[in-house]
Order: C-alpha cells, then structure tokens, then sequence
C-alpha cells in the first residue's frame, strides 16, 4: 500500500500517527484561515462557521489517509462544511442553542464591515437556498469552476449552471441597485 | 462591472471583515474522538458483526476442554490472549505481527493467515475491506456493505460494487471452497450460522434481522426489530423489540426479555451475554458505559462491570468468562481485562497508545 506523499514537515522515523498528527498540523496552520472565511460565507455566521469548520477538520483528520492528492484536501473540506451547514440546519435551530444559566463573558464580535450598498447584496445572498448559496461562494468567492463546483457539492454540471442562473437573478432582483443587469448586456 | 465581478467583491470584502479564531489542534482531535465514539456507538447498536464477541480459534477447535474455551488467564495483567490492531500493525495472539495497510482501521478478522480490514467509511466513501497476508502484502480490497464475520472457523462477508447495485455474501472456510450467494437489499452480517448460512440485517429494510441459507433464501426473524448480535454456539439472536431487548431463537421463541438494556455480544459458548444498560443518555455521552454481564438463560447478573472509561463497542470475550476492553482516556487508549468477579485491570500490553486500538473480529 502506498504511503501519503504529501509537501509537509519532515516525517522521518515519527510512527504513522505521529507523522500523520505533523501532516495535519502543517494543513491547519497553512489553510484554516482561507477555510473559516469560506465557511463564514456559506454559514453566515461567526461561530457557527468556526462550528461548522471544526466538524469539517475532525472528518478530515479522521480520513487524513484516504485523501492522497494534496490537492484535493481544500476541495474535501469545502464539501464536508457544506454538508456539515446543511445537516445542521436539517436538524434545526433550537438543536443547535445550548440554554446555561451563566452569561459567557467576553465582548460580543463586531465584524469590520460598512453598511453600504455591498450589505445590502450581503444580505441577500444570507437568504438564498443552502445549496444556492454553496454554490455561489465556491463559483464566486473561491473562483471555482462550474466543474470543480459540481464535484464538490456532488452534483451535475447542468444542476451548478441552473442553481448560479436563478441565485444571480434573484440578486438582481432584489438589489437592482447593486447590480445592474444592464451592465452584463454591454 | 458585471454582475459576477460586484458579488465576487462584495463576497471578498464580507469574508475579509470578519474576525475568526483560529482552531487549536487539540480541538479538532476532541472533535474527532467524539465523532469516532458516535460512529462506533451506531455501528456497535445496528451493526451486530462489530459487537459480536470474538472466540480464539481454539476455542472451537477440538481439544482437551471439550470446546467449552481455553484456560481462564493466569494473571489479570497477563498478556491479551486475542489479537489487538493499533498504529498500523496488527499483533497476533501469539504475539507476531502484520503491518497493517495505511488507513484507520476499524475492524481486524483473521483469515488465510493474514487479516481482512475494515477502513473508516469517513463521510460519504462506502465501508472497504482489504485482505492482508501474513507479510503485510495487501491481497485484495473491495467495497461491502459489512464488516466480516467468524464462527470461528468460518469468515463471512459481504461484496458490492463500490457505486452500489446488489450485495453478495461469501462464507470462506478453511477446508472448503468459498460459498456465496445474491442477497437483496443492504446485508450486514451478525454472524455464521452452524450449517452454512449466515444471519444478517437488512439495512435497506430498516434493519430487519433476516437468516440467509447457501443457497440465497431468506426468512425474517420474527419479533426483533433489529439484530445486535448472534451466537453460533447456541443458535440464539438478541436485539431489540418493542418491550426492550430479547434473546430470541431463529423462529422467534422469546427465551430472555432484558428491558433496559441493550445486548453486546454473547459468551464464547453462549452462556453469558454482555449487556449494556440503555437508557436515555447514558450510551448517548460517548465513552464511558455501564454494563453487565447476564446468564443468557435466566437473566441473573453474573458480573457487574464498573462504569469507566470503557469504549462503547468495544468489548470482546477472551475466554468463557474474560472480556478485554478498550478504555479511551482522553485519546490514550488502553487495553483492560474484566474478570468474572468484575475487576478491571490495565494490560501492560500494549503501550500507551494514542491510535485507538481495534480488538480481533471473533464469534
């Protein structure tokens, strides 16, 4: 059986775990903040997309093995945490609230970002099907292909063209402002 | 700008302004501790093959104990006395070794002198099994819908193609030609009947416990809901009913109820069941589980196994009357041996362990 070859530290004389634990580490240091700002667009949500990210990176740890083109890793994730956003809202709200008795302390999170017309789209895209919204982060935010969105997300080609289609024209619809459908007629 | 350039910089600027935390390692590895207990606690309560408890081969094999099980172990500590799996290498009872191909593996059967593996089927990948020889040479792997079974003597398991279509099942003894046969639906194997044929589930039917004979012909067990185990020495099945767990003949004849609780795996000889107590929350928290060992029979309990740190699952009788188990403390695992009289003691070996450690598949 092949072993994993993968660009990373040194492995050398480590046990398998070990070496796989080096792997690993290399991988979170090197990609989770890319990760967690996708997962932050297809949640939504600060917490629950660093929630969403954590199962993801369990799953992947727990198959470190299988996937052997280190190319690939990114792309398991990303389909991982969009199944994970899914399977979370398949189990609903109040599913995922934990009542406690004590107020966690600490300052709330404010995200650095204007209201202008961008929050505008922004929200938008927040009310979109899951599986439209996955399907416009990865074509429009991580620039993957219609191919490359279909594999991940596990569906055909034709299904990735008709979900961007009806997002793109609900956005239009709803913020004419921002998007200008007669800037794509020029 | 175009529509697509305008969402794809507001997208940017969106992910951009917000603040995250990174994730610690030691997180993602709790995660994924919680997520493999809830994995083997599935398969442990719907999959009877990776609850049944596992005979040595000798058990079965003629011999100065009448069948009845080897020679209770000399010493708590003593060395296991079946094969255990851990960081890739597989350590046979006898103490000599296999080096186990790269993966987590979840299940180890002897077979052919060497071992068939069970991978992690991880998200979405079917379970794939792999047949090692005794030089850690792979032989074979294959996707299935079950993870192999052994009266012992036989070892069963199931084939499919890896994008799905019908199973077949193929009981392999050592002095015979492989059997197989066609099944419908999604088997997963509880164990090797004596005769030949196999008692397995029907995943695709909502568990239902079916007996299969060599020639592909199926009856429902009635009364089950579902199967959890099944001794080949005593031709009992036990699972759930509506009135809580019951060990049950093949046509169905009620010999135990066992409410509150759910069965683990049946004794060597079928004398003895493991149980756990089930009731809400307890199996649900993960590691740590109360259990009982009960006379099959009359439901007395014979042995009180303390709750501890004992893997759910994980339990697999050394002899007639001895069960190993896994203890999981905070991903160091550990082997443990529980006597009759209840007490556990920690095997020196193996080592620490920070890769879980799988016990050998046995009937």
């Amino acid at each position: 059986m092949q072993l994993i070859e993968r660009a990373g530290p040194d492995t050398a004389g480590m046990s398998r775990s070990e070496a796989r634990d080096a792997e690993f580490t290399a991988y979170l240091a090197a990609r989770q903040p890319a990760l967690l700002r996708t997962a932050y667009l297809l949640t939504g949500d600060r917490d629950q997309a660093e929630d969403v990210l954590q199962n993801a990176l369990a799953k992947l740890y727990l198959s470190w093995h299988k996937v052997r083109d280190p190319n690939a890793l990114d792309g398991y994730v990303r389909r991982i945490m969009v199944n994970e956003n899914n399977s979370i809202w398949r189990r609903g709200w109040k599913r995922r609230e934990h009542a406690t008795e004590v107020v966690p302390e600490g300052a709330p999170h404010h995200d650095a970002y204007d209201e202008g017309t961008g929050d505008a789209l922004w929200q938008v895209v927040q009310t979109l099907p899951r599986k439209a919204r996955a399907v416009v982060v990865l074509r429009y935010y991580e620039q993957l292909t219609e191919a490359e969105t279909a594999e991940v997300l596990g569906i055909s080609v034709g299904t990735v063209k008709s979900q961007t289609s009806r997002a793109l024209a609900t956005l239009r619809e709803r913020t004419p402002a921002v998007l200008d459908p007669r800037e794509e007629e020029r | 700008m175009s529509t697509e350039q305008t969402l794809a910089d507001v997208l940017h600027d969106r992910a951009d302004a917000a603040s995250y935390d990174a994730t610690p390692m030691s997180v993602v590895t709790g995660r994924a501790r919680g997520i493999r207990r809830r994995r083997r606690l599935v398969a442990a309560t719907a999959m009877a093959a990776v609850a049944a408890a596992v005979v040595p081969l000798a058990v079965l094999l003629p011999g100065d104990d009448g069948g009845r099980g080897v020679a209770p172990v000399d010493a708590p500590d003593a060395p296991p006395r079946i094969g255990y799996a851990v960081d890739g290498v597989y350590h046979r009872a006898d103490r000599s070794t296999i080096g186990l191909p790269d993966g987590e593996v979840t299940t180890v059967t002897e077979h052919e002198g060497g071992v068939i593996v069970s991978d992690d089927p991880g998200v979405d990948g079917p379970l794939r099994l792999t047949s090692v020889a005794g030089s850690g040479e792979v032989r074979d792997t294959w996707c299935a819908t079950s993870v192999p079974v052994t009266d012992g003597t036989a070892v069963a398991w199931t084939e499919v193609s890896c994008d799905g279509g019908p199973a077949t099942i193929v009981v392999d003894r050592p002095d015979a030609e492989p059997q197989s046969w066609s099944v419908p639906g999604e088997p997963v194997l509880a164990g090797v009947r004596p005769g030949g044929g196999v008692v397995y589930v029907d995943a695709a039917d909502g568990g239902a416990p079916y007996l299969s004979d060599r020639e592909g012909f199926r009856v429902r067990v009635p009364g089950l809901l579902t199967a959890t185990t099944y001794s080949p020495s005593v031709d009992l099945i036990a699972g759930p009913t509506p009135d809580g767990a019951a060990i049950v003949t093949t046509t169905g004849d009620v010999v135990r109820l066992l409410a509150g609780r759910r069965v683990v795996s049946f004794s060597p000889d079928g004398a003895r069941v493991l149980t756990a107590v089930d009731e809400p929350g307890v199996l649900a928290a993960g590691a740590g589980w109360p259990a009982d060992v009960l006379d099959t029979r009359s439901g007395a309990t014979l042995t009180h196994v303390p709750e501890s740190e004992v893997t759910y699952g994980s339990g697999r009788w050394e002899d007639a009357v001895s069960l190993l188990v896994v203890t999981d403390d905070e991903g160091v695992g550990r082997l443990a041996r529980v006597t009759s009289d209840g007490v556990v003691s920690l095997l020196a070996e193996p080592a620490t362990a920070t890769e879980t450690i799988v016990l050998q598949t046995m009937p």
